[in-house]
């Protein structure tokens, strides 16, 4: 090795040094500039399973979910100036198994139906069939409609019940809360309400129930709620 | 090996800033203690108490709604907590968030009623402890203060318990806690500290003690011998 060669190795050793360096640093750039997704599946699992202070009514109901129901799947999106985060949210059998536990308290009798009555031969045994359907789903809210047929197939009343819960920061486990929550509270409404119903109450008398119910008044609407 | 003069410049700049802003927290003090019940909320053994805060309390996130519970479960002696869960699993539909009763006298007409009593003696459920908590800052230093680097406020905090008798189905009142604690900071050039006040904390473990202390039947911390045990209150039942 001669004397001249060092300076021409030692630069090129520093050029090929300063290379990897400006490498690594552009591409630490390109990494802290990029975008970062999160993909989560919220499924609420059991939100209620226990025994509703409720008084039954003295009637055999049928409760009707669509086929789509079953299987309501939504793909809500947020994202930040780095970040996205996709929110893959399973609502139906979680909804099924809560209107389940809550039509079975509020009628003394409760039975699933394949078809709605317009659809089918009168089924004498029920006195009205319920169909649930899904309004709306966000991240921590949900929206019902709920229908409720004679066995003829008029419809006797429609209603929604929505509930919508806020949170500063929201992550998996404050959607899947708040999911959770807004689903109780939003079939919570519908016990509490469905009595109070004008055309419920005719229903009720129609059929010759006129029995005052067990109940307080009705709360002022909250503000959490739409 | 030495060091290169670049390296220790770096390690000198590193040390320098870290020392740069050191965060001192300061818990303050109980400046003002209220609780307008004594022996009348006695827990005797196996009853147990339900906390509820606000309206962030519906996901489980109300900062002084947690921290109470937590305090009160390990207090001395313990106080038995029943989970908010199970509590309104309990009384379903009637204890959602656009189902609550809103007002004292919404939530006694609640509680008044037979089957809801039913369901609360199942709990061995004695109190209702609806919690609000609020943290404020006084008015600070001036403009002048901040540009040569100092500056500083007090912080309260004050929380509320609302205790309602689910046996005798009444209003006990509202038990409250203040703290006071000083915040801000002080800078000479890089250096300096940042004095974090932890008032909600203090309000919450001071509220907390005085509870512990009332529903065992020892009395408030401060408040004389304390009433009577309670075996005098369990015979006469």
């Amino acid at each position: 090795m001669t004397a001249s060669h060092v300076p021409i190795d030692g630069t090129y050793a520093r050029r090929r040094a300063c290379a990897l360096a400006s490498a690594i640093l552009i591409g630490l750039t390109l990494v802290g500039c990029g975008t970062t997704y999160n993909d989560y599946e919220i499924d609420p699992g059991t939100v209620y399973d226990g025994d509703p202070l409720v008084e039954p009514l003295p009637f055999a109901i049928g409760v009707y979910y669509g086929p789509e129901f079953h299987v309501q799947e939504a793909n809500i999106k947020r994202s930040g100036p780095s970040w996205v985060d996709r929110y893959h949210l399973r609502l139906g059998p979680s909804s099924i198994a809560l209107f389940d536990r809550v039509l079975e308290a509020q009628f003394a009798d409760f039975h699933h139906v394949e078809l709605l009555p317009q659809h089918t031969a009168r089924e004498p045994e029920l006195d009205a069939v319920i169909e649930v359907a899904f309004q709306s789903v966000g991240l921590m809210s949900v929206g019902y409609d709920l229908a409720l047929y004679a066995p003829t197939g008029k419809v006797i009343a429609r209603f929604e019940v929505n509930s919508r819960i806020y949170a500063e920061h929201l992550d998996e486990e404050t959607v899947t809360r708040g999911l959770r929550v807004a689903m109780r509270n939003a079939a919570a409404r519908f016990l509490v309400e469905f009595h109070s119903r004008l055309d419920v109450r005719i229903w009720l008398a129609d059929l010759g129930f006129t029995e005052p119910l067990a109940q307080v008044s009705l709360p002022r609407p909250h503000s959490q709620l739409m | 090996m030495a060091m290169q003069p670049i390296s220790r410049l770096i390690v000198l700049l590193l040390l320098v800033f870290s020392a740069a802003c050191v965060p001192i927290p300061n818990a303050g003090e109980i400046e003002d203690v209220d609780i307008p019940f004594h022996e009348e909320a006695f827990l005797t053994p196996g009853e147990g108490v339900v906390v509820f805060g606000g309206s962030d309390d519906a996901i489980g996130r109300d900062y002084f709604a947690i921290c109470l519970r937590e305090e009160l479960r390990a207090g001395n002696p313990p106080v038995r907590l029943i989970p908010t869960t199970d509590f309104q699993d309990s009384l379903f539909p009637w204890f959602e968030p656009d189902t609550r009763p809103h007002n004292d006298e919404e939530l006694l007409s609640f509680f008044q009623r037979p089957d809801v009593q039913a369901r609360i003696q199942a709990l061995n459920l004695r109190h209702f402890l609806m919690v609000t908590g609020s943290t404020s800052e006084g008015k600070g230093a001036g403009v002048e203060a901040i540009a040569v680097g100092i500056y500083g406020a007090k912080h309260r905090s004050r929380l509320t318990a609302k205790v309602i008798d689910l046996k005798d189905v009444s209003v006990l009142g509202n038990a409250s806690v203040e703290a006071a604690a000083a915040g801000g900071f002080a800078h000479v050039m890089i250096y300096g500290v940042i004095l974090v006040p932890t008032t909600g904390s203090t309000a919450c473990e001071g509220l907390s003690r005085q509870l512990v202390a009332v529903f065992s039947g020892k009395g408030p911390p401060g408040f004389g011998p304390g009433p009577a045990p309670i075996q005098t209150r369990s015979e006469g039942q």
